[in-house]
């Protein structure tokens, strides 16, 4: 025999129940209805960053923005700090993809112009740990960081894609100015210049 | 009354049970769509060579993404203003970046082109 009490709060759990699941079910419909994204006008920023927001709940969502499948990526090698370094093509550029959750692309245009590196800085620390990755132009077999004065230092390239595993320059340390790639006969190609500003400050 | 007497009807205990889970998973859902956390955040016009855009405040971000209008060298920052916890990533046209929850963290997005232009950034928690 149930009391009218608690068929009351029997009823009043069980719509509970119900309103709880159909949330859910509509957030998690949400999250796996979206549409592929048009294809986004380069520097159009507002709308690439809305492509990105779009996948903002995955992994490597710049990387699936431009296109691309994270878990297409071929896996190219490792950094000094172990992290895996990949590489995958989207609809019109490169990405490069590190297990540190890392990630740019760049196009063709980007490539022929210089602009195809992405810099991380840990700048909670003096000479916190910097990486530098590029992509190179297809005709380049080896690339090298170079800094203002002596000799540069040696990055490792694979897949058309190069590395290098250093620390953020302190006040008065050399610091890295530009990446030097040369081709298959040793010609070297037009430098990457590494615009600085490691750790912006107020 | 909420608390099941072991004298209770069987069927009566069952309705308190499912009503208590009810409950449970209610307030759950509720204060997870509650705790989750994204702001839309720049927009405006930013001088060159470092100005920035930053969040209205400083929440456990685990996701910060930029974007420049003039396709531009920029950087996205993840940083505590104690400075113990202070990520930079740089990159040309848009930037993103991955953190841990585990801090109270401002999400910023610099201008280092050489030209004044808009910076976009978006900031999300789990």
């Amino acid at each position: 025999m149930i009391h009218l009490h608690d068929k009351v709060v029997l009823r009043v759990g069980l719509v509970a129940v119900v309103a709880a699941t159909a949330g859910v079910a509509a957030a998690a419909a949400m999250a796996t209805s979206q549409a592929p994204p048009a294809p986004v006008r380069p520097g159009d920023a507002r709308a690439q960053l809305d492509a990105i927001k779009r996948y903002a709940e995955q992994s490597d969502p710049l990387v699936r923005a431009a296109g691309a499948d994270p878990a297409a990526a071929r896996p190219l090698g490792r950094d000094d700090r172990g992290m895996t370094i990949r590489a995958v093509d989207g609809r019109a550029a490169r990405c490069v993809l590190t297990s540190d959750g890392t990630s740019f692309c760049a196009t063709p245009e980007q490539v022929r112009r210089g602009q195809s590196l992405h810099i991380r800085n840990d700048c909670s620390r003096p000479r916190g740990d910097m990486r530098i990755t590029v992509v190179l132009p297809a005709s380049a077999v080896s690339a090298q960081l170079a800094y203002g004065v002596g000799a540069g230092a040696p990055m490792t390239v694979a897949g058309g894609v190069a590395w290098i595993d250093a620390r953020t320059p302190a006040a008065g340390d050399a610091t890295p100015v530009e990446i030097r790639a040369r081709d298959r006969g040793g010609r070297l190609l037009p430098a990457i210049p590494i615009p600085g500003g490691f750790c912006p400050a107020d | 009354m909420w608390i099941t007497s072991v004298n209770a009807h069987p069927r009566r205990r069952r309705a308190r049970a499912v009503a208590s889970l009810a409950t449970v998973a209610v307030l759950s859902f509720v204060s997870a769509a509650y705790a989750f956390y994204d702001e839309d955040y720049g927009g405006s016009t930013v001088s060159a060579g470092g100005g920035y855009v930053e969040s209205s405040g400083a929440h456990a971000f685990v996701f910060n993404s930029t974007a420049i209008a003039n396709s531009g060298y920029l950087a996205c920052q993840l940083l505590t203003k104690s400075g113990t916890y202070n990520l930079v990533d740089h990159g040309y046209g848009q930037c993103t970046q991955n953190a841990t929850p585990d801090d109270y963290k401002w999400a910023r997005g610099y201008n280092q082109s050489g030209s004044t232009t808009v910076v976009y950034g978006y900031a999300k928690t789990n």
